[in-house]
This record gives C-alpha cells, structure tokens and sequence, in this order.
C-alpha cells in the first residue's frame, strides 16, 4: 500500500469515529409505570385541634389528563391508608368526597382532594409517593359554580356564547345587590388586593339590598349575550340557549351592543363602576380570573380588597400556566387539558362544592349546563 | 446479442426500488435471490461504494406508479396509497481508474383516508403524533444521488455516496399538517480486491429530520403524542401543533469473498449499526422534548455460490439481523419501550440456464423470526415469533432476439411487526417485465402484483405496480 493512501483510510475511521458521536445516549434505569402512591385520609377528631382521625372505607378516586389510562377507584382500609400501585410518572388529581357521621344524628360532608404532579426528580429516586390528606367540609356560600368560555365546536372563531353560573349553597336566601363580577388581572400571588380588568356590577345596594334574591339551592345563569346561539348557522345545534339567562352582562359605553330587553342587565360603565374596556364582559378563551365580591369596594384604581370577596375562580386550560389570583382565595388553577371551541365546560363537582382549590373543585364536562348541574 | 447492458439495467432497476426509499433504512436490504449469471457485488449485498463494479457506462429513465388498496389495516395505517416514482440514473467512467454515478428522483406519494397520524407512517416511530381529523396527504419531493468509486492502487478501491432528500408534504384536511423532511446520508469504504479473494471495510452516516406542523383550525382537533403504540399523552391545545423527529444512524461494517472466479465462492458481511431517534414538540417558541429511542443491530450474512456460471448453479445463503431497541420519555426521564427483533434466513435458489437466452429459477427461503415488544406506562406486552418461509420461481426467456420476458412468482408466510390483530399474513405475489432492444436503446416495462391475506381475516391488502423503463448504453 502507497504512504499517499493513508490519509484515505485514517479519513475513513475519522468519520466513524466523528459520526458515532452523535449516537448514544445513556438507556435510563428508572422504568415508568411503577410509580406507587401511598395517601392516608383523615379528619380533624374535633374542631380547633390538630389531632386527625383516620378516615376508613371511603372511596378515592385518582385520574389524570396527561395519559390515555382509565381512572381508578380504591377504598381506605381501617387505618385510613389508600394505595395506587403501577402508576407513570404523570399529573395527578387525587379525591375523595364522603359523608361520614359525626354524631347519631348528624353527618358532615367532608372531602380530601389534591393535585400531584409526579415526575422522576420530584421523587427523587423513590417510587412511592406517600401523603396524608386531611379532608375538609366543603365551605358552603354562594358560589361561581360554572365557568362557560371555550366556545362550541365551530371553525368561525366563535366564543361568544360564553356565561357563568352562581349556585347558593346556603340554607338561607342571599341577594345579589350590588355585588361586583371582576375579571381579573394579575394579582400578586400573595396580594391584598385584587387587579382588574373588567368590573360589572349588579344593581341595587350592596350588602343591605334586598331586592334581587337567590333562594337555597338556586342557580343564576349570567349570560355574556342572552339570546339563543343556535341561531347562528355554523353552530346550530352545538351550543347554548341564553334567551332565558337571569342576567345578561352590558357595558353601556358599548356601541350597537346587544342587550335582551326581557333580561335584566349587569353593567358596568354606569356611573358607579367603570372600566376602560368599551365592549362587552368576556372572559379569555383559555382561561381567567373570575371573582365574585359584594361590592362594598367597587373602586378598582386601587384595586379591590380581598376580602369583600365572596367567591374567585382562577382557571387556565395549559397546564403550565402562571398562576395570577391570589393564594388565599384560590390555591390553584381548574381547567387544565380543556381545548378550545370544544364546547367543553368547567363546572364544579358538586352544587356549590368549594375548597378554594380550582384544580379539585372543578371538573371538565363535555357540553355547558345553564341552569343545572351535570349529572 | 451482448445482454450485458441488460442485465445491468435489470439490477439497476432493483437497486433503485430497493435502496431509495427517501426515509434511510436501519440496514442495507439485499435481494439475495437476484437471478443474475454475475455474482452480486458487494455494493448489492452491502452498500460499500468501494464494492460496486464498473460495467460500462450507461443512462437510464424510469417512471413507475405503485397502487395498493388495504381493506385490511390497521388504525393509523391509510386505506389506499398511491406512489409516483420518476428516475434518472446515469453512470459514467471519468478516467481509467474511477467513474461517478449520478441519480435524480422525483417521487409523490398519496395516502387516501388516513386516521388522525401526522407522521409519514405511524409504525415507524414510537413516538407518533397524531391529531383526531382522517384525510387524504400528499408527499412529494426530489432526492438526488451521487457515487464516486476511485481505483487507488491495482488492487485498492475507495468509494464515495451521498444522498440527499427533500420532501414535502399536506394533508388535506383540518389540521392541514404541512410536514418538510431532509434526508441526507453518506457512504465511504475500501475494497482491496484480489485475484481469488476480497476484502471491504464501509461506515454510513445518515441525518434525517423531519418538521410536521399542523395548522388547527378544526376545533374537534386534539394533538396527542404516541408513547409506543398504545397509550398517549395529551398535548396541550394550540393554534397549532408541531412536532420535529430527528433521525441519525451509523452503520459499519465489512465484507469478506473467496473465490470469484472458481466454481465454488463465498461472501460474507459483518455490519452493526446504531440509530437515535428524537422526537420534541413545539409550543409558542419553547422546544420541548417528548421521546427518544435508540437502536442498535447486528447484520450478519453469508452466500455461497456453486457453479454459478455453469448451466446449473446453486446459491445458498443465511442472513442474522437482530435489532433491540429502548425508548425513554422525556417528560419523565425513565425508560418507557423497549423491543428486541432477530430474523435468521436461510435460502437457497437454484438456477438452470439451458441456453443464454433461456434462464429459471426457483427458491425456498425459511426464516426464524422473534419479536419482543414491551410497553412500561401502561403495561403492555408483546412477544410473538414462529418460521416465516416462502417459495419462490422464475425465469427470463428471450421472446425474440430482441424481446425478452421475465417472469418471477412468490408465495409465503409473513409473521408481521406491529399487527396486534392477526398472527400471519399470507403473501402472493407475481411480476412479469418485457424488454425491447431498439436501437436507440431499451425500453423495459414491468407489472408487479402482491396479495397480502391476514389470517383470519376476511380483507386483503393488494399492491399493484406498474414501471416503464428506458436505459441506453
């Protein structure tokens, strides 16, 4: 062989060599699938004590929207404890909602709920995720019980049929004068007050008006525009009929707005409240801050205080979303894995069912329900 | 009549079907039952450029289209396809001691009624996406080859091969998926050829990249990320959904023959190969990884040839291929998939050639097949082998001085990769080609059909090809 060929042949194993390079990765030792999670429910033994009972026979439920896997459902065992074996790394919702008996004659609905978020450096190395949950009675008030924004199935870009729906859960009649509906900015996440972007107000006076009532047990439906949508071509037969809303959202300063005469109005630009936004209430697409407040702070230069509010909702459908509202009234965020112009609906999971934690009060339903709860 | 040239046209024809399919196979697929007198060089059997034999200088046009039908099929496979292929080759010596190849490819595949994939084929990647829409997509794109093969000292030979891919596609419905792949690969060995012996060392490099984006503007879409074939994660929806698959792979290798020219000669290959998949989403601006897998293969082959120029020859050959593949989520960062394969062969064909315008054949092939397919997020597994065989016969009969026929018919048992669904398929298949010398050179037309029945199953998968050919010396 000729000296001149050597370059050749070493070229030859450079390139090899060069090439190889680019083509190993380490194969990982941890498997997925075999995450376990080890929760243990309990309750408070008495009320102002840290002692916790455990919570035996109850059913818990775990589900995530990450995977295609089906939900599961086990049963505490005596000691309270639960287990989930054979689990990918995912997001979780874990929950569990029972009616245990506190006396002969009562019982007190009490619910455990918390959303994980399992991945191999979370664990640390450790397969089983081990937690105890004390479960809570559901606050029971007038709520926001359903969050109405992604649109119906549609390829016009229509999400105008947007509403929200309040649910008293009291035993007594609460009245709606006054009270403030805000879409929300962002708000520290530790704030005292609330940033605003849109501020709608009922009328009447707040905390003493006695003229717009809400009976036990009642829904209000509050429609962005109260007329039927399925009147618009491309989307009938896929969407709501707000024709009958109990109230319908109006901003005065809108121009050729449209405004049910036969539905009392909510409005905003009216001399008290106002906003610098010219058209009417919408919430965003993928999400937003809604909250419910009763109005004895309507000025929102400042911004509004936390605790005129009754009810606040933060809800974004990505899972990655920054939280914008306040910790104190929601500790997270519902909604999550909902897709645009689905006519897909974040509703509570019960009537008025209320931890100030959006990820396990709500769940998604497939259609909006105006007026009622899903089954 | 010299029928050299038409020999050469004739395996020109089966190395340009085999070898460029624009997505680069894990490993060189050699047709060990070629019919030809000529031993098959090592170019066939390996894809070494160092290997390929000179055999005069000749262009060559071809266009074919290749219709299949898949009654039977599975969920992310399309109902029907249509592929239309276009190629020129041309193969001239620069000097006395090298010459150069050229090949430009134009190709248009249609798939018809294809379910939710993104990708080109969903059973190709365990890390798919898909989306919820079914529509008809078009692929089409140019690729372009070239080969330079130097005679370095009297019995050293170099070789060089590049290729390099473009292609398109859109799918022609919501979410009109836009997808632009490239594919480029390199090819470098050594030959030192003997008088009674040779000996070849090769390397491959190949990049693959492919960019899918679907433009959502159906809002029923719902983008989902394949985690092996049975169990998904849900993306987040967006106005649109992209995903980027990156492909590498090295493969090296050599070849050994003993005795060219003798009444008895052998040929064998060594090869392994490694391949690395990546698969990431896109989201606003953000990259964010979904899976990578990795493979790595062993190819063995041997061939030994007895009296393959006499009037009668045999050919018996074995060939191993074993692949094992993992796969790791990079959401999780764990191993979620990992899969084995082997293929063992053993065959024979047997050639008679009463008379040079006169040639048959007829083989048996057996092969031992094993696949091993496990899934980690959602417990799945799969494991499922058995002897696949099939029969094959043919013939190339000269019409006329002019004319000549060839026939070739095969029927057998595949174990298929990926069918949950039906443990076999039974294959037939029959190709008939006529040849025309004119003066301006010739004009070769085939028609090829494949019949591929599932077990159990009342549908079939037809195939049907159709090529015209023009090569001139």
């Amino acid at each position: 062989m000729r000296k001149s060929q050597y370059p050749i042949i070493c070229l030859h194993v450079i390139f090899l060599l060069a090439a190889s390079c680019f083509l190993f990765e380490e194969k990982p030792q941890a498997v997925d699938g075999n995450v376990s999670i080890r929760l243990r429910f309990t309750v408070p033994a008495q009320a102002d004590t840290l002692e916790a009972l455990p919570v035996p026979g109850i059913p818990v439920r775990i589900y995530t929207e990450d995977y295609s896997i089906p939900e599961l459902t086990e049963i505490t065992d005596s000691s309270g404890f639960v287990r989930f074996d054979n689990l990918p790394y995912a997001r979780y919702v874990v929950e569990s909602h029972a009616l245990i008996k506190i006396s002969e004659f009562e019982e007190a609905e009490v619910v455990g709920a918390k959303a994980l978020q399992l991945t191999a450096d979370s664990l640390r190395g450790e397969m089983v995720y081990t937690d105890t949950l004390l479960m809570e009675q559901s606050k029971r008030g007038l709520k926001i019980n359903e969050i109405y924004t992604a649109g119906p199935p549609n390829n016009i870009f229509y999400f105008y049929d947007q509403f929200m729906e309040l649910y008293n859960g009291l035993s007594e009649t609460v009245y709606l004068d006054g009270m403030i509906i805000l879409r929300l900015g962002t708000s520290g996440l530790f704030a005292d007050t609330l940033s605003v972007t849109y501020i709608y107000q009922f009328p009447g006076t707040p905390l003493s008006g006695r003229q717009y009532p809400v009976e036990p047990g009642q829904f209000v439906v509050i429609a962005g525009n109260a007329f039927d949508h399925n009147t618009i071509g491309p989307i009938a037969g896929k969407t709501v009929d707000l024709s009958n809303a109990d109230w319908e959202f109006v901003n005065l300063q809108e121009a050729n707005g449209y405004d049910n005469p036969n539905v009392p109005n909510i409005t905003t630009n009216n001399g008290r409240v106002t906003q610098a936004s010219k058209v009417d209430f919408l919430l965003g697409l993928t999400g937003d801050g809604l909250a419910l407040c009763d109005g004895s702070d309507y000025d929102q230069t400042d911004g509004i205080d936390i605790r005129t509010v009754i009810d606040c909702v933060e809800s974004s459908f990505s899972p990655t979303h920054i939280k914008e509202v306040p910790y104190s009234l929601d500790a997270s965020f519902g909604g999550i894995g909902m897709q645009r112009y689905s006519g897909q609906s974040l509703e509570r999971i019960r009537p008025g069912f209320d931890t100030n934690n959006s990820a396990v009060d709500f769940v998604v339903i497939s259609k909006p329900t105006p007026g009622y709860h899903h089954e | 009549m010299n029928k050299r040239p038409l020999i050469l046209v004739l395996a020109l024809m089966i190395l340009v079907c085999g070898a460029f399919a624009f997505e680069q196979a894990a490993v060189w697929a050699a047709d060990y039952r070629n019919p030809d007198t000529e031993l098959p060089d090592m170019y066939a059997l390996t894809g070494n450029p160092a290997g390929k034999l000179y055999a005069g200088n000749i262009q060559y046009y071809r266009i074919k289209g290749t219709f299949s039908d898949a009654a039977y099929r599975r969920i992310y496979d399309p109902a029907r396809t249509q592929l239309y292929n276009a190629d020129y080759t041309a193969l001239m010596q620069i000097n006395h001691v090298s010459y150069f190849s050229a090949s430009i490819i134009y190709e248009d595949l249609r798939l018809r009624e294809i379910f939710g994939s993104m990708d080109k084929d969903f059973y190709d990647d365990y890390f798919s996406m898909v989306d919820s829409t079914s529509g008809n997509v078009a692929f089409y794109g140019p690729q372009l080859k070239l080969l330079y093969n130097v005679k370095l000292s009297e019995k050293l030979f170099f070789g060089l091969e590049g290729n390099y891919g473009v292609e398109r596609s859109l799918k022609d419905t919501f979410p009109q998926t836009a997808t632009i792949m490239r594919n480029s690969g390199y090819r470098a060995g050594l030959e030192y050829r003997g008088k009674a012996a040779s000996l070849g060392i090769f390397g491959r490099y190949y990049d693959n990249q492919v960019h899918y984006e679907a433009v959502k503007q159906y809002m029923e879409v719902k983008p989902r990320t394949y985690m092996g074939y049975n169990i998904f994660y849900n993306e987040l929806a967006s106005a649109t959904a992209n995903k980027v698959r990156t492909r590498n792979g090295l493969e090296y290798g050599a070849h050994f023959s003993l005795g060219k020219r003798s009444r008895l000669s052998m040929q064998f290959g060594i090869s392994g190969l490694h391949r690395i998949s990546r698969a990431d989403v896109i989201r606003g601006s953000g990259t964010r990884e979904r899976g990578l897998w990795q493979r790595e293969g062993l190819h063995l082959f041997g061939i030994l040839n007895i009296f393959h120029q006499a009037e009668q020859g045999l050919r018996l050959y074995a060939d191993h291929l074993h692949y094992s593949d993992w796969g790791a989520s990079r959401i999780s960062n764990t191993l979620v998939i990992e899969n084995a394969e082997r293929f063992s062969t053993l065959g024979a064909v047997f050639y008679y050639r009463p008379s040079l315008a006169q040639q048959i054949y007829a083989g048996a092939e057996a092969r031992k097949v094993s696949y091993d397919y496990r899934e980690y997020i959602f417990p799945f597994h799969d494991v499922r082998g058995g002897w696949e065989w099939n029969i094959s016969a043919g013939g190339r009969i000269y019409l006329s001085a002019k004319t000549r026929m060839g026939f070739d018919l095969k029927y057998g048992k595949e174990i298929p990769r990926f069918y949950w669904e039906t443990p076999s398929f039974e294959n037939l298949g029959a190709i008939i080609s006529l040849e025309k010398l004119f003066s301006f050179g010739y004009i070769t037309f085939d028609v090829e059909y494949l019949q591929k029945t599932p077990e159990n199953k009342p549908e079939k998968i037809n195939v049907f090809l159709i090529g015209l050919s023009y090569g001139r010396k």
